[in-house]
């Protein structure tokens, strides 16, 4: 027995093309690297620490599956034919995961559950035209990438997917890039994912760019009335018929709309147990299950090809302009409120629950410690989470029309 | 150009969406709070 037989995962390396070797070694390293960064809070852990080490493992664990074939016993996410699947389910130990709840966006709902559960949506009643007005101003970014996706090149579906990057939703891009770009769907996601922990290093210098120190100091003077107080009632019934209304508006999307309003009506119906296994049980177990997946789809194969390098770029775009949308948004309300807002609210309508309220809360008391906008910045944050599904439902109603 | 007009229509569509629901949270709220000031009166 030879060494190359004996530890395939490195005897591998050998007997591969030089360049899947080599991204394979890049890939372990990038996973090791996500590892770090997560356990820093560099980037979120939640997501990065399963997702490294399924980078790791499977950019490692490399063998030889026949005298011909070469591969891993993780999961194959090409296989379409029944039989192959069958066979492939009893030895890919994480392919009942893919193919039951990865691959029909089972677990971009479940995640969305969670979100509900988390979700106050009080604010959002508080200041409905406030909160949608700032959010599709913070939908600039997955609407100017679109053409400037297909323009490099991108299929419709593929820009439709990589331009709802700037929604800074990762179930929301998991959804519509299964949906409209089915062989772009792991780099897409992979890239949505990466790039949310950067919404919390990148948007406060976006913020101090484009806001001047005085503005970013605004207390918002609000009148005190008891009709300002949302009940739970209130809020189950904004609920039930938001769901209704966007279901029937945009079927394709229902699932997600369900998942989110169901999630927030059993948070506000008081029912501790359920809301208690969609946070702690639902919510954390996709999560993990999500980060654990897209590190395991991270394969040498992927990083190779050649649509990686525009799509970073495109990612980046849609994320910035959305950024910027968002403030143009703050601005707006700014000035139909005789100056009585504070923009940094606007940062808060990329949809990026909590993270992007918590970054525009944490700027303006950078500035001043007696501006409280958490309230506007999470109805803004909520509305944002409500408009990237209607932008995701239009764009996989219609693109396939195109 | 026509990828510019239909970014530019889905747009417009989720701005009318948007309106919609924001008017919808409004009406809800004032209709729930109508019952509920009648149901304390009776």
């Amino acid at each position: 027995m030879n060494f190359i037989n004996l530890f395939q995962g490195v005897g591998t390396l050998f007997v591969q093309e030089p360049n899947i070797a080599f991204a394979r070694i890049v890939l372990i390293l990038l996973g090791i690297l996500l590892v770090y960064l997560g356990k820093k809070e560099i980037l979120e852990p939640l997501i990065m620490i399963p997702m490294g080490f399924g980078m790791v493992a499977v950019n490692s664990g490399v063998l030889f599956l026949s005298a011909s074939q070469i591969g891993t016993i993780f999961m194959d996410p090409m296989v379409t034919n029944t039989d192959e699947l069958m066979n492939i389910l009893q030895i890919d130990w994480l392919q009942p995961i893919y193919t039951f709840m990865f691959s029909n966006g089972l677990i971009a709902c479940l995640v969305f559950m969670g979100i509900g559960v988390i979700s106050d949506v009080g604010s959002v009643l508080k200041y409905p035209f406030t909160g949608m007005l700032i959010a599709m101003f913070a939908e600039l970014g997955t609407i100017v990438t679109f053409p400037i996706a297909h323009a490099v090149g991108f299929t419709y579906g593929e820009a439709a997917a990589i331009s709802l990057i700037g929604g800074a939703d990762g179930p929301m891009v998991l959804f519509a890039s299964l949906a409209l770009a089915k062989d772009l769907f792991v780099p897409i996601t992979i890239v949505a994912y990466l790039y949310l922990s950067l919404t919390y290093g990148g948007y406060p210098f976006l913020i101090r760019l484009l806001i001047p120190k005085d503005i970013r100091g605004i207390v918002i003077k609000t009148a005190k009335t008891k009709r300002n107080n949302i009940t739970s009632n209130e809020k189950l019934a904004f609920d039930i018929i938001a769901c209704m209304v966007l279901c029937l508006l945009f079927p394709s999307a229902s699932p997600l709309f369900l998942s989110f309003f169901l999630g927030n009506a059993i948070r506000e119906s008081g029912i501790t147990r359920y809301a208690k296994l969609l946070e702690d049980v639902f919510l954390y177990s996709a999560t993990f299950l999500l980060g654990l997946t897209l590190g395991v789809l991270c394969e040498a194969s992927t990083i190779l090809n050649p649509k990686i390098l525009p799509l970073l770029i495109l990612g980046i775009v849609a994320l910035l302009l959305s950024g910027i949308g968002g403030i143009i948004g703050g601005y707006v309300v700014y000035l139909m409120n005789g100056r009585n807002f504070n923009p940094v609210v606007g940062i808060a309508g990329v949809s990026c629950v909590p993270t992007t309220a918590k970054v525009a809360q944490k700027e303006v008391n950078r500035v001043t410690k007696f501006s409280f906008i958490l309230e506007y910045a999470m109805s803004a944050n909520i509305c944002g989470v409500i408009t990237t599904a209607i932008i995701t439902g239009i764009y996989v109603t219609l693109v396939p029309l195109l | 150009m026509k990828d510019i007009s239909f970014a530019f229509s889905v747009y417009l569509l989720g701005f009318a969406v948007s309106a919609v629901i924001a008017a919808l949270i409004k009406l809800i709220l004032l209709m729930i709070r109508k019952f509920s000031r009648k149901e304390v009166n009776s």
